[in-house]
């Protein structure tokens, strides 16, 4: 019994800390909504989480749920990490997509995130659903082991 | 690009002539893997070793230009009090591997303007267990919040990103990085200071390597390290006066976060500065005895072979087959013909060590050495002209900074400075 409560407390974690802004995505994060900045001015949505609208340098900007196809630019096995959840892991699927509403986010592939959600299965996922760099993916926001705001991505069939 | 930019691109003044600044007493202090010491040991005693090249007090040294990632929560006013000098200037450049030119053009403003007489450009680091880990744990907040979590912690994962896609684009190969890691190693194997200088590095070393992240292998990453680089700055009136020989500066130039539409990093600033680069110099690639490039992936290497003119965008795989990068021109058996660009000349950051913003500065000291003929086993013969350039600082998914400068020995017919 105490073997079980302790797991929680010892399992390594991803790195959890964000700024005030990006710790913003949380809320959107447990509901699955993808969100990012846009801009009331030029519309334009803006990544990675910033205090000025990225194109206008407009300040009016608010989290609005953002179109979530893209293309993946570049896909990396990362084989070493700093980070004990990740090297605990390796190797990990690392994402750059451009986004069609324009920013550039990484992201975990959905087959090898380790998202609580996958559990058990992803030892068992097939090589061929890991997007690879110019395949259209969609992305989602979803809560990681930490609990805290990351990018999934997942091949659009 | 609208009209109204490209008027405004027409109408943009250019760098004004770097004429009567003399570069001199290039420094490489410190070098250790690790060191408990502080940063301001690697500035102090930089600052130290210059002043006695120069034969000079501490307190004719009125200008400092500083960049370190590791002096916090010191800064370069600090120092003032540290090291007990009065200065009139100071600059602090926190611009990581492009910091050494500009540090340099910033000085050499202050010196032809009146505002210092001799200005210290220093980068110094340290390195101490696990302040690498802390550095890119919270590099920016961009990191912070958009790579890190992500496990893409430090650079190496956005330059696997980086390198993926270049790799993808225009068909190099891991051979190809390899060829310029294999050549800096050997002209460390000729440079003491280099901390792997003492070892050989095969291609089957190279390819076999330990996996990092994608393309990117253990020979591809620079080491952490502690250590300084520096060179004082002052007119060539005064150099004269002091009897130091002197490099001068034919052109430098800096561009930040160019081409930023483009959705991944495959060339920087230096597309948009080389040619008037060349231009203010009055010689072309040609003419530029060694390259020295910020080499904290070869990749970087190969887009700033490509960016300052030395091959067309893409073909850098093909330029390092066919050219010998050594400091002597031995190709070594991993390129063909008779071409031959000296590049990273001490070994670069891949083989000398990575000692935090004095990176920043390795290319610009090893050059100014080189032009003063007072590099020692890895002296290239007859070096009149070096190209010098400077990358860094991955804030989220690309380098943001780019600098270069185009230096000659004073023994060359254009040198600048009179
Ligand atoms: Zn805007």
């Amino acid at each position: 019994m105490a073997d079980s409560k302790q797991m929680p407390v010892t399992k390594k974690r991803p790195p959890a800390k964000r700024t005030n802004l990006g710790a913003q995505l949380k809320p959107f994060a447990e509901q699955g909504e993808l969100r990012l900045q846009q801009c009331s001015s030029c519309q334009q949505f803006s990544y990675p989480p910033r205090e000025v609208c990225g194109h206008c340098l407009s300040g009016d900007l608010s989290w609005q749920v953002c179109p979530a196809e893209g293309q993946v630019l570049a896909r990396v096995d990362l084989h070493n990490s700093f980070e004990p959840f990740y090297a605990e892991q390796l190797p990990w699927v690392l994402l750059s997509i451009k986004l069609d509403a324009g920013p550039v986010v990484y992201a975990h592939s959905a087959s090898h995130a380790g998202l609580e959600n996958s559990g058990s299965e992803v030892e068992a996922l097939e090589i061929e659903s890991i997007a690879n760099s110019g395949d259209r993916v969609e992305l989602s926001l979803q809560l990681d082991e930490a609990e805290a705001p990351v990018f999934v991505a997942e091949p659009l069939k | 690009m609208s009209s109204t930019f490209q008027n405004f691109q027409q109408a943009k003044s250019q760098p004004s002539s770097y004429q009567g600044i003399a570069l001199v007493c290039p420094v490489s202090v410190g070098y250790a893997k690790q060191s408990e010491k502080g940063a301001a040991y690697f500035i102090g005693r930089s600052l130290g070793e210059m002043i006695q090249q120069a034969g000079i007090h501490k307190d004719d040294v009125d200008g400092l230009a500083i960049s370190s990632f590791s002096l916090g929560p010191d800064s370069v006013i600090s120092l003032c009090q540290h090291f007990d000098i009065s200065p009139r200037f100071l600059e602090q450049l926190p611009f990581g591997g492009a910091s050494g030119v500009i540090a340099m053009r910033r000085a050499a403003r202050a010196v032809q303007m009146g505002d210092a007489d001799i200005v210290a450009c220093i980068g110094g680091d340290t390195n101490q267990a696990g302040s690498f880990a802390d550095l890119i744990a919270d590099f920016s907040t961009f990191t912070r919040d958009a790579s890190y979590p992500y496990g893409a912690g430090g650079p190496n994962a956005a330059f696997a990103l980086i390198t993926q896609h270049y790799m993808e684009q225009y068909g190099a190969t891991r051979e190809d990085f390899g060829r310029i890691a294999i050549a800096q190693r050997y002209n460390a194997n000729h440079y003491p200071t280099a901390l792997l200088g003492h070892k050989t590095l095969s291609m089957d070393d190279y390819l076999n390597a330990r996996p990092i992240a994608g393309p990117v292998h253990m020979f591809d990453c620079v080491m952490p390290c502690a250590g300084g680089e520096g060179f004082l700055m002052m007119s060539v009136e005064r150099a004269k006066f002091l009897g130091l020989p002197y490099v001068s500066i034919l052109a430098a130039d800096e561009l930040h976060h160019a081409h930023r539409d483009d959705p991944v990093q495959y060339r920087a600033g230096w597309t948009l500065y080389a040619n008037k680069l060349y231009q203010q110099a009055n010689i072309g690639p040609d003419d530029i005895d060694m390259l020295q490039t910020y080499d904290d992936y070869p990749v970087i290497s190969m887009m700033q072979m490509e960016d300052l003119g030395f091959c067309a965008k893409g073909e850098a795989k093909q330029f390092v087959r066919e050219t010998a990068l050594t400091f002597d021109g031995n190709n070594l058996g991993y390129s063909s013909g008779n071409n031959c660009l000296p590049h990273n000349t001490s070994g670069g950051q891949l083989s000398v060590g990575q000692a935090g913003s004095a990176a920043g500065f390795l290319g610009l000291v090893e050059s100014i050495r080189q032009l003063l003929g007072q590099a020692e086993k890895n002296q290239v013969q007859d070096a009149r002209h070096a190209m010098v350039s400077g990358y860094g600082m991955i804030n989220y998914d690309r380098g943001l900074c780019s600098s270069a400068a185009i230096l000659a020995s004073t023994t060359s017919d254009t040198a600048g400075g009179q």
